[in-house]
């Protein structure tokens, strides 16, 4: 196991108990040292960098709030708005800044001394080794909402330094989200919580669950992803269809896994944490899987990209402009897709400075793009046809094209380049001579990986229908409830893709 | 007479139960999955290096220790193939030199090397992390050992740990290719590595041991510049001038290998692929076998196991590493 999780999992521990032997006033207090203690742990001196970026956002949001004097003119008090705007805009500024300065100066460096070779110049930015903080794409986001949202005025600045600095670095989400907004989650961080047995009872439940899915489904797939991943010209056929489905499952029970990891560890402090999945493979549009995947990621670049470009009126008169030049669908949709195009343009290089993330960005810009525009001519077609948008062969359909949908994004995502995402996809139809155990995984293994995806879409299956099964569970007799729990611990211990037997699989979300 | 029990003492008195229900579970299980005596007392962690105690007794000529870096850089069965001596990396991540004695010593109970060679970047392994997630592992194990040999849920349904012996010897076979870049090279310096004071402690164990039963201790240092530095090598060199003990530092030989870090490694110098291995087993072989007059077993019908383990492992290569 990951050595940072053994960290994580000894520090929960240890915060558990000592949060709850304190009194509630000081319970937040608990939660930030251990939060610190967990982040030097994990990344040492680098917790400079979140306390600076804390620090940054807590200054300039006191600043901004200094309430305007009676006998300040209006004159004045534009003249104030004018600056807290420019002030808002310099900390987001300096916060990406720093992101962007560790996260992608190599990345732009590379592109820009390949173009400048190719205009034949000399001069070249030298390539530097950058340490990049734990946490820091994730802390970034939910710093830069905060003072765009004491900008617009949503919410009195925090007035408590260690309380901002929790809220930027509760130890839960620092590995891999959920990305919070200020407003949903500080007042649960700081309220000091009763101890609740039936919270903390599902909040262990949650955990086994997140960790059932890392460990025995996400961890156990790797082996086949990581084998043919790492050398795609040698396999074809089969095996990369293998590779394309199971890449994508292995995303998705990685990351929810530790989503549930998170959520659980926060309903053991009594802290409801936001939801960042909503079983999106069942989703039957591009649209729709991104509104059930990543869902705190998209909720953040809906609000703080996505209506910023829409109702920039720099792009509202140009959509007025091309309105004037021809009126039809594209010209009225033209802010919403100059957002659209803004949107996935992020959400691509957040990912990490790759050209495979940004071609994974415009690949759902596409999608969904050519969706909106064609809903009218669909809408027409079916009337004509006289199809009811419910059809159920209509539905299947839509959920089978968003499968494949997901399935070429995420290997796009997943492969180690683009060139290989290329090779994965052209060789599916060349045949592949080797077995099935040369793909990293024998049959017993793939017993355990089909036994544990069956499981997460039996669940999966429940909760679409509105059954929620830990309630379920946690209302069964006692002897049925602990052998559940007992049965799901021990499985785990046995069947589980972990020790040395097995390969260190990395937080794939935690490198972003 | 109905006693009271108050909800948070039955809450309290539930929870007990049920962790002793739950821990107790785990002991049956890892009763289930228990190892072989001399397997347990060898502290290892790894499943393939663990195979090692499959071998027939007496059989093994090298024992190699040491970290990741031994199973990618030192293929047993390449150096058997071509200089006829039969050995086996006793490797496994981040292997500490306390984990190496654990294990030489129980092996010795079954076999009688000639030579022990002791990568010696296990020495360097003592930040503090590293030896407490170690510690904490050692810990851990040893109240849960299921959590080491629960891997061997696999022998309930037969399959290859039933058969025992590992074609490759402990080798992790991986093609992949992720070239070196970087500039960094072997610099000669003045300064001296001080080693921890436990790794050296188990150093001069491992040293007093191959001394008592009259085996050949080699120091070697496999293709490394990741992590490899002039201090360290001042240090080990030390040790060995004075103790009489060889030592290689494979970094300072790459040309004499041929070896290229734009081909031989599979993350970027940290650790080799199947080329760049081939190439240190290639010159590591002939070394031995030229240094501690090691015998030919290739004709040996003692050995015959070899030859079909040999037939193996190229079908293994073949296969792409999968057995």
């Amino acid at each position: 196991m990951n050595t940072v999780m053994l960290i994580y999992f000894a520090v929960l521990a240890a915060a558990v108990l000592v949060y709850y032997l304190v009194p509630k006033r000081g319970r937040w207090i608990v939660l930030l040292a251990f939060s610190l203690l967990f982040y030097v742990l994990a990344s040492t001196y680098l917790v400079v960098f979140v306390l600076a970026t804390a620090a940054s956002v807590y200054f300039s949001a006191r600043f901004l709030v200094r309430p305007a004097a009676e006998w300040e003119e209006e004159r004045a008090a534009r003249r104030r708005k004018r600056n807290n705007k420019i002030f808002v805009a310099l900390t987001v500024t300096f916060n990406l800044a720093v992101l962007g300065f560790l996260k992608y100066y190599n990345f732009f460096g590379e592109t820009f001394n390949s173009l400048l070779s190719l205009a034949g110049a000399q001069v070249r930015l030298p390539a530097l080794r950058l340490v990049l903080p734990l946490g820091i794409s994730f802390y970034t986001l939910s710093a830069v909402g905060y003072m765009v949202d004491i900008g617009r005025g949503r919410f009195a600045p925090e007035r408590n330094f260690g309380k901002l600095c929790l809220f930027l670095c509760f130890f839960p989400l620092i590995l891999e989200g959920p990305i919070c907004r200020y407003g949903q989650t500080a007042g649960e961080l700081c309220e000091g919580h009763e101890f609740d047995y039936r919270g903390v009872l599902f909040g262990v439940q949650r955990i086994l669950w997140g960790l059932f899915k890392k460990i025995v489904v996400a961890d156990r797939l790797y082996l086949l992803v990581k084998t043919v991943g790492d050398a795609p010209a040698q396999f074809g056929g089969y095996a990369s269809v293998l590779f394309i489905l199971c890449y994508t499952l292995q995303l998705y029970a990685d990351f929810s896994g530790f989503i549930d990891i998170a959520l659980g560890s926060g309903e053991l402090f009594g802290v409801r944490l936001p939801e960042n999945f909503r079983r999106p493979f069942f989703a039957k549009s591009a649209q729709e899987f991104w509104q059930r995947w990543h869902i705190t990621l998209g909720a953040w670049l809906k609000e703080y990209v996505f209506y910023t470009v829409a109702l920039n009126p720099r792009v509202i008169a140009a959509g007025g402009k091309l309105k004037k030049i021809r009126k039809n669908h594209f010209t009225k949709m033209f802010p919403t897709l100059a957002a659209l195009l803004a949107v996935w343009l992020c959400n691509g290089l957040w990912h990490g400075p790759e050209w495979k993330y940004i071609v994974y960005g415009m690949y759902y810009f596409v999608i969904i793009s050519a969706g909106m525009l064609c809903e009218p001519l669909f809408k027409k077609v079916y009337a004509k046809c006289g199809i009811s948008p419910e059809n159920r062969a209509l539905n299947l359909f839509r959920h089978l094209r968003t499968l494949l949908i997901i399935f070429v994004g995420e290997t796009i995502f997943g492969a180690n380049t683009l060139g290989d995402a290329w090779i994965i996809f052209s060789s599916v139809f060349r045949p592949y001579g080797g077995t099935l155990a040369s793909l990293g995984l024998d049959l017993r293994e793939w017993i355990i990986a089909l036994v544990g995806l069956g499981l997460m879409l039996a669940v999966g299956i429940c909760q679409e229908r509105g059954i929620s099964v830990r309630e379920k569970v946690g209302e069964a007799v006692l002897p049925v409830r602990w052998a559940s729990y007992l049965g799901v611990a021990v499985f785990l211990v046995l069947f589980g893709a972990y020790g040395d037997a097995y390969a260190v699989v990395p937080f794939i979300y935690g490198n972003f | 007479m109905e006693r009271h029990v108050s909800p948070r003492v039955r809450r309290i008195l539930k929870a007990c139960i049920f962790f002793v229900l739950l821990i107790g579970l785990l002991h049956g299980a890892a009763y289930l999955v228990r190892p072989e005596a001399t397997v347990r007392r060898a502290q290892t962690r790894s499943q393939e290096s663990v195979r090692v105690f499959e071998e027939p007794q007496n059989s093994l000529d090298v024992l190699f220790f040491g970290h990741s870096g031994v199973y990618s850089a030192i293929s047993p069965m390449e150096m058997y193939r071509d200089y006829g001596f039969t050995s086996y990396d006793c490797s496994q991540p981040a292997q500490l030199p306390w984990e190496s004695e654990h294990w030489l010593r129980a092996l010795t109970e079954k076999q009688t090397p000639s030579v022990v060679v002791f990568e010696v970047d296990q020495l360097f392994y003592d930040k503090n992390v590293t030896v407490a997630r170690n510690s904490a592992e050692r810990l851990l194990y040893g109240v849960f050992p299921v959590l080491k040999n629960h891997w061997r849920w696999k022998h309930w349904f037969g399959g290859r740990d039933a058969g025992g012996r590992s074609a490759t010897k402990g080798f992790y076979y991986n093609a992949s290719v992720r070239p070196y870049k970087g500039k960094k090279r072997f610099e000669k310096t003045e300064t001296v590595y001080e080693i921890g004071k436990k790794q050296m402690q188990s150093l001069e164990r491992v040293r007093l041991l191959c001394e008592k039963k009259k085996i050949s201790l080699l120091l070697l240092e496999v293709p490394s510049l990741v992590v490899w530095d002039g201090s360290r090598y001042n240090a080990v060199r030390g040790y060995a001038e004075r103790h009489g003990l060889d030592f290689i530092d494979l970094n300072q030989r790459l040309e004499e290998m041929a070896f290229d870090w734009k081909t031989d490694t599979r993350d970027k110098g940290d650790h080799l692929n199947y080329s760049g291995a081939r190439k240190v087993s290639h010159y590591l072989g002939a070394y031995l076998k030229g240094r501690y007059a090691l015998a030919d077993r290739r004709e040996d019908p003692a050995y015959a196991t070899w030859k079909e383990d040999l037939r193996r492992y190229e079908e293994i290569l073949r296969e792409g590493g999968k057995e």
